[in-house]
């Protein structure tokens, strides 16, 4: 007779679990890895043109040079506060608007209706619009991130306030809660989910929409950068632009999601961190 | 029908309603229900699905204010339903203390969690606790309103045999404690016999029977006694005597 060994459901082994996690995230790097290899070969051996895409190496010292310059901290600042202001207007407006919406019959009305119309309108397809009222300043940049982001954020929040469970405020009443305290105590957390969804969305969109923006009127950022070294075919400065965009994307998503896991410690995960 | 002939009665119900009625669109879900519950007294209500005894608790309650005849009731009362209804981004002792004002509330929800048996449980996120904790923590936030009037929807319905039976024993001991009147809305008629002094059957949106629990101190559940009500409430409720 043979025993079958069995593996207690509940005594998962943690600690095997999470080495085989960290050893997962290594092997997610064996393609990256493999590819930037192949790309030097290639361009070592002549097999990728510099003027097609420059060498890793040579992007690495192209970006070095950027940094020791200053040129790229100097543009790089300026893009995010180009997004970190267009964002935190983005962001603040969809909220309330969200709320105003979520929580009075007048908003539902007044409010609901436009927004939805215009979330069908891509950002980007302001632009025109946008420098006939603005210019090419900065107004323009940080417009179109704030029309681009207050959707994300108005969306999640809305429907998640409206979504909220009606058994919730019906306990509200037996206790007595009163409707401000029904909107401070149940509402408005129980709607935090949402906006941080939201908030996420919100956040990557406010990178694509300055990555263009940048490109199109600008003498200043990371997307002028690029632009600039375009018009000189240095595509190592191109590639680092593209590198710091992508660098840029992962790590404010990374910051959104600790906030939200700080402030939302209430939520059941199933992947501990 | 539903006068207390036990009870001495100088003592003004803390339950009086009069010709109840209440309609959703075209169904008459309650036709003219008198009920008088007695300050201090364990009530059960029973019914089938769909006779009303939810929506009676819910006009009690004060959640449905949309009806037709006369309802007195106290002014502290609390609810606990079938489900804890622990809000999730608060704290059990956050969750008890919802709608509770003033710097001794803390002490009094830390006092009543104690009380519920959760006195470790205070900081706890509501979905770590089981079935029977969320359901200790609902009874929690319900006694810390000091209720003269305790109104239970179905609130063990959702619980293991074996947690329930446990539930039952606490819900007697602090009934026993702190003497609100109560009514538990249940379909479980073994459950209404061994919790409360009297029990109701709804049916079709009256009360059709109205009767005292009188059971043997030792052993009740075993009773003949306990047999012989169940016996008579099953027949009420429309069970046959081949499915009991």
């Amino acid at each position: 007779m043979t025993s079958i060994p069995i593996k207690r459901i509940g005594q998962l082994d943690i600690r095997g679990a999470a080495a085989r996690l960290r050893l997962d995230r290594l092997r997610i790097l064996i393609g990256p890895v493999v590819l930037v290899a192949l790309w030097q070969i290639g361009s070592a051996t002549g097999l990728i043109p510099e003027q097609t895409l420059a060498a890793p190496s040579t992007v690495i010292s192209a970006g070095a040079d950027l940094v020791e310059t200053g040129r790229l901290q100097e543009h790089l600042l300026v893009s995010l506060g180009r997004a970190a202001t267009g964002l935190t207007l983005g962001v603040l407006i969809g909220a309330v608007l969200a709320v105003v919406a979520g929580l009075f019959r007048f908003g539902e009305d007044l409010i609901d209706g436009p927004m939805q119309i215009l979330r069908a309108i891509p950002a980007l397809a302001l632009v025109p619009l946008a420098i006939v009222w603005f210019g090419i300043g900065e107004e323009v940049k940080v417009f179109l991130v704030v029309f681009a982001t207050a959707f994300p954020v108005y969306v999640n929040t809305h429907a998640a306030i409206r979504g909220l469970d009606p058994r919730y405020a019906e306990l509200a009443r037996t206790v007595e809660l009163g409707r401000l305290g029904l909107v401070r105590k149940v509402i408005l957390p129980g709607a935090l989910p949402g906006f941080f969804t939201g908030l996420r969305f919100a956040t990557a969109i406010s990178w694509l929409v300055l990555v263009v923006s940048e490109q199109i009127n600008a003498t200043s950022g990371i997307g002028f950068l690029m632009t600039q070294a375009r018009s000189f075919a240095q595509t190592d400065v191109i590639v680092v632009g593209l590198v710091v965009y992508g660098l840029l994307g992962l790590t404010s998503d990374r910051l959104v999601r600790y906030i939200e896991g700080r402030v939302l410690p209430w939520r059941r995960t199933f992947t501990a961190r | 029908m539903a006068t207390d002939l036990h009870r001495a009665v100088d003592a003004p119900a803390a339950v009086a309603v009069k010709g109840l009625d209440k309609s959703f669109g075209t169904q008459h879900v309650l036709k003219g229900v008198d009920l008088d519950i007695a300050p201090g007294e364990f009530t059960a209500l029973l019914g089938r699905s769909g006779s009303g005894k939810s929506t009676l608790l819910r006009v009690l309650a004060g959640l449905d204010t949309d009806y037709d005849g006369e309802v007195a009731v106290p002014g502290r009362r609390a609810v606990a339903f079938q489900d804890s209804r622990l809000l999730p981004w608060k704290r059990v002792l956050d969750n008890v203390l919802l709608g509770q004002k003033g710097k001794a509330a803390k002490a009094k929800g830390l006092a009543t969690l104690d009380e519920v048996g959760l006195a470790d449980k205070a900081k706890a996120w509501p979905h770590t606790l089981s079935g029977g904790e969320g359901q200790r923590a609902a009874l929690a936030r319900a006694l810390v309103r000091e209720p003269e009037l305790l109104l239970l929807d179905e609130p063990f319905g959702a619980l293991d045999a074996l947690t329930r039976l446990k539930m039952h024993a606490l819900l007697r001991k602090l009934w026993a404690a702190h003497q609100p009147s109560v009514l538990l809305v249940t379909h479980d008629v073994e459950e209404a016999i061994a919790l409360a002094d009297r029990v109701l059957v709804l049916t079709e949106g009256r009360i059709s029977l109205d009767v005292r629990v009188e059971l043997p101190q030792t052993a009740p559940r075993r009773s003949r006694e306990f047999a012989d009500l169940r016996d008579r409430l099953l027949a009420e409720l429309g069970v046959a005597e081949s499915e009991r």
